[in-house]
């Protein structure tokens, strides 16, 4: 009874673009036909995270109509499912996109039909990206989320906006065009193009995995982005409209990190343990680059932005662990950091709507004459930090112990990236939130909008929700991490055995890859 | 000497050939007893229009006419080559609906009916040149898409640009035909043939045969515009009235290249590594002119050269072992992708120069799409689709190349040309930038002529390039 839900959720965004870029009437009136689009893709992501079934391991929702013949590669299909690795972000794009709407009228004042157009593409962009079950519909979806977000940052972005939108374009389209090329030898030596039949196997030559890895992970580590491909980072953030940014930390970013899980560990178990090493020192460097950089920020939207650096170094981490508490901590990291991220960015967005500056030093004493933007910025600080008790202490514990248990002096050198945090954010607490009201328009703030509430309360009840009962995001992520953490395990038990006597690098299986 | 029968297979083909020439004979006829530009008008989109369902019953299958008695025949038709042929037909069709006007009405309409019979007449040069089996019925096609080119390049017989595209093309074109029918006379004369067979008996004839295939190879790459062979397209396509430029860029690219994989001259000549470079070449050359373009009329015909890049990349899987019916299901996709993208890039680009007073500069459109929306848009949707992102057609044709190219095992040659791809979207998201994000600038609003017809027109190649992006199994292959 569920096939229709799939589908479904990558339909109603695409049909709400559609009916909101053709149909005639006012603004506002296409405003609320968006967000009635938005509020239903939310309903359906929730639905999907409640019906999913905990205990049975694969892909669940299954939805497969044929699609269309590839050369080489039997035929593709329009194959969609959600399985652990996707659940929750599945849940956590649909449930943003109402929010974003919701913020919109603050910041774009022009070109609303357009602006709303692209918002609900990309969410059917980026649905699709996570339930896509087949390589050319992943591609496609892929491909289709980049867009919006290229004409969102150009149009309505700040002064610097075409530089940033061309560059955060151009880089993404070096890894996403090299990663077609992994995917169409990977495509031609299996015949299918079906991620569960390609999962199936085992039997995929190391060289092959070697080189669809390096395809593959390039592109999703320009997009985590993994240092040092983050340059591009700082830049679409600062220049991006607040529902740009939100999406941007809370879901594009995940992209990244689900396609290392789904293909660098899922597909190419063997790939992953031989480039494990090298991924590990980038997670490591991006949490403390990451944190240090944005310590000597003197811009809000840009300390934000880096901490999502350091952010998604401690999921890299994570994800290269290999074990499955780790794996679990990286999956609910990703979820949490695009709550927490996504909440500040709002927050960001509030405040500059009304004073029109992001310098740290022109804030100061908002606890005083903002308290309601005082009190989601707390929780949302404190969420971003691991405090316990909110979600990001589950994700981040979950990742220094799983962890520990392998890297030991990794874990530690993380650890530090936890204090770090602490201090650059906490720091930025105390210079927006207290000390004297430096500027006379500080004083005369007008109260957040419902809107800006509809937005908020949300995102910070399921902050204080996962972090005190975080059970059922862990049940549903478990079977999928376990699973995981299993297909690496024989790979890792050779890398050892071969460590001993000579360099592991020999191609097992000598198969010829055309 | 007994007389030839014409059998039904015959008329089949030559029907469509009949339509459009009928009508431009008609259009003529008309003109010289009592001119009614509007009759003219209709006549001409009638007779395309008909020579495109006539075409519809040859999809079904192969179809081989005007046998001449030694075996080959003059005309050969196979669904993809009759795909290609609708495709000529409408692009023919989108030119005359686009010209109408505006180029059919320039000097007072004194030149519409010459518009209007080489219009009909160009479509059927490419036809021929697409089902030719025979050298006499190529040659005969190419002169006949060209001619009229030449002609139709210059219709705008005050302005230097129109001019200068008609020369430039007329000269050069000339010595391409010069090339095309010596090198014909040499194959003829090292393997007595004069059908496909000549070429491909021609490795081993000598080397006569090889200077004859070298000859034949330049002439057709000339036409196509690859690289080295390329340096009158910018030129070309910019002085050349839209409505002209569309039909040039999606016709004769169709008929050249179908051309070039129907003969293959010089498929073992160059071999994969070979085309592969020529591929490689042309996108090097095209993308790096192309970055620097401030022109969208000009960034669109070298953006119409690197994709004849890609295209040869197809050859080179062919001549690595791809099999033959797939590269033909390659280059066909690859050519209506292609050529849908341009003729709804340059019709939409047609309607908003009319409000630039005819210029496409960057700085005239600078913002355009805000002030134009739908036609913005429709632009936008053809340069996404030219630069391949996925959900248009673009997307799936480079796909299809590039799965060639690695069946064939040309990995390096596939990076290569992916990353080469990534430097066209380089201008291509300028041009988007130019058209979306930048202010327009405070200009009085021209005077622009009343034409409902043209933007609903361009709906059909726009909405064909996301249907063919989605399901690409309705091209017959």
């Amino acid at each position: 009874m569920y096939e229709a839900l799939l589908p479904l959720l990558v339909a109603v965004p695409l049909v709400g673009a559609l009916v909101v870029l053709l149909a005639p009437g006012s603004d506002r009136s296409r405003s609320r036909v968006a967000m009635l689009f938005a509020l239903a893709t939310a309903v359906l992501g929730i639905l999907v995270f409640a019906c999913f079934d905990a205990r049975q391991p694969g892909f669940q929702f299954r939805w497969d109509p044929d699609w269309f013949p590839l050369p080489g590669a039997g035929r593709t299909h329009l194959a969609l499912g959600v399985d652990g690795l996707s659940v929750l972000l599945v849940a956590l794009s649909a449930v943003l996109m109402p929010i974003v709407l919701a913020v919109a009228p603050g910041h774009i004042h022009h070109r609303v039909r357009e602006f709303l157009f692209w918002a609900l593409l990309m969410a059917a962009g980026m649905l699709g990206t996570f339930l896509a079950l087949d390589l050319v519909l992943f591609y496609v979806f892929w491909e289709l989320s980049l867009i919006p977000l290229y004409f969102i940052i150009g149009i309505w972005g700040g002064e610097n906006r075409i530089y940033a939108t061309v560059k955060f374009v151009l880089y993404t389209l070096v890894g996403s065009l090299l990663m077609l090329v992994g995917l169409i030898r990977v495509a031609l030596w299996a015949g299918t193009t079906s991620i569960p039949d390609l999962l199936a196997r085992d039997d995929m030559p190391r060289e092959l995995q070697l080189f669809a890895f390096f395809c593959f992970g390039l592109g999703f580590l320009i997009k985590v982005p993994a240092f040092p491909f983050h340059t591009w980072l700082p830049d679409a953030h600062v220049q991006a409209p607040t529902g740009g940014s939100v999406i941007l930390a809370g879901v594009m970013l995940k992209m990244g990190t689900y396609g290392l899980m789904r293909f660098g560990l899922q597909m190419f178990p063997a790939a992953a343990v031989a480039w494990a090493p090298w991924l590990l020192a980038l997670g490591l460097v991006g949490i403390l680059y990451g944190s240090l950089v944005a310590w000597a920020q003197r811009d809000l939207k840009k300390l934000v932005a880096y901490s999502s650096v350091a952010h998604l170094g401690f999921v890299l981490v994570g994800t290269f662990a290999f074990t499955p508490a780790a794996l679990q901590g990286a999956v609910l990291q990703g979820l949490n950091h695009g709550i927490s991220t996504g909440a500040l960015f709002l927050l960001v967005g509030v405040i500059y709507d009304r004073l029109h500056t992001r310098q740290l030093k022109d804030f100061g004493g908002l606890a005083r004459t903002f308290p309601d933007f005082a009190f989601f910025l707390v929780v949302a600080t404190l969420a971003s930090v691991g405090l316990p008790g909110t979600n990001g202490f589950v994700g981040e514990a979950l990742i220094l112990f799983g962890t520990f248990a392998r890297h030991p002096w990794l874990a530690g050198g993380a650890a530090l990236g936890v204090v770090l945090g602490a201090v650059y954010m906490l720091g930025m607490v105390r210079q927006v939130l207290h000390g004297p009201v430096t500027r006379e328009e500080n004083r005369r703030l007008e109260p957040m909008k419902f809107r800006e509430w509809f937005a908020l309360a949300p995102l910070a009840a399921a902050m204080l929700w996962i972090g005190l009962y975080p059970g059922p995001c862990l049940d549903r992520t478990r079977l999928a991490c376990e699973d995981l953490a299993q297909r690496v395990a024989p790979w890792l038990e050779q890398q050892k055995e071969a460590a001993l006597p000579a360099p592991p690098l020999t191609p097992l299986e000598p198969e010829e890859v055309r | 000497m007994q007389a030839y029968a014409l059998t039904a297979a015959d008329w089949a083909l030559a029907a469509p050939l009949l339509w459009a020439s009928g009508a431009a004979v008609l259009v003529l006829v008309l003109d010289a007893l009592r001119p009614r530009p509007l009759l003219e008008a209709f006549l001409a989109l009638a007779g395309l229009a008909g020579a495109a369902w006539s075409c519809l019953p040859l999809l079904a299958g192969e179809t081989t006419g005007f046998g001449n008695g030694a075996g080959s025949s003059m005309l050969h038709a196979t669904p993809a080559l009759t795909a290609l042929a609708l495709l000529c037909f409408g692009a023919a069709f989108l030119a005359g609906v686009l010209g109408w006007r505006n180029l059919a009405c320039y000097e007072g309409g004194r030149h519409a009916t010459a518009f209007w019979s080489l219009l009909l007449i160009t479509p059927v040069g490419m036809v021929v040149t697409l089902w030719a089996g025979h050298f006499a019925t190529l040659f005969l096609g190419i002169e006949t898409l060209s001619l009229p080119l030449y002609v139709l390049a210059a219709l705008r017989r005050n302005e230097d640009d129109s001019i200068e595209a008609g020369l430039k093309y007329f000269l050069l074109g000339a010595f391409a035909s010069g090339f095309l029918v010596f090198g014909m006379a040499l194959l003829y004369a090292a393997t007595g043939r004069m059908d496909p067979g000549a070429v491909a008996a021609a490795g081993d004839a000598g080397p006569l045969a090889v200077v004859g295939l070298g000859m034949l190879l330049v002439a057709v790459l000339f036409k196509l515009a690859a690289a080295p062979f390329h340096l009158w397209v910018a030129d070309v396509y910019q002085g050349s009235p839209t409505p002209v430029t569309a039909l040039m860029a999606t016709g004769t690219k169709a008929a050249a290249a179908a051309a070039l994989l129907r003969w293959a001259p010089g498929a073992d000549l160059l071999g994969a590594d070979g085309w592969a470079f020529l591929a490689t070449l042309t996108l090097v050359v095209a993308n790096l002119t192309a970055l620097n373009q401030d022109n969208l009329k000009r960034l669109l015909a070298l953006s119409g050269v690197a994709h004849v890049g890609i295209l040869l990349y197809a050859f080179a899987a062919r001549a690595a072992g791809v099999a033959s019916a797939e590269s033909w299901s390659i280059l066909t996709y690859y050519l209506v992708a292609y050529g849908l993208a341009a003729l709804t890039a340059f019709g939409a680009l047609e309607l908003l120069e009319r409000h630039t007073g005819g210029s496409s500069d960057g700085a005239v459109l600078r913002g355009i799409a805000r002030r134009q929306p739908f036609l913005g848009g429709l632009l936008a949707l053809a340069i996404l689709s030219l630069a391949g992102v996925p959900v248009t057609a673009g997307f799936l044709a480079k796909y299809f190349v590039f799965v060639g190219l690695l069946q064939g095992g040309l990995v390096a040659w596939a990076v290569a040309g992916v990353l080469l791809t990534l430097l066209s979207f380089g201008y291509y998201l300028r041009a988007l930038v130019q058209l979306f994000m930048v202010e327009p600038p405070r200009a009085r609003p021209v005077p622009v002529p009343e034409d409902s017809l043209a933007p609903v027109v361009l709906l059909v190649p726009a909405a064909l390039t996301v249907v063919l992006g989605l399901w690409p199994g309705i091209l017959p292959a």
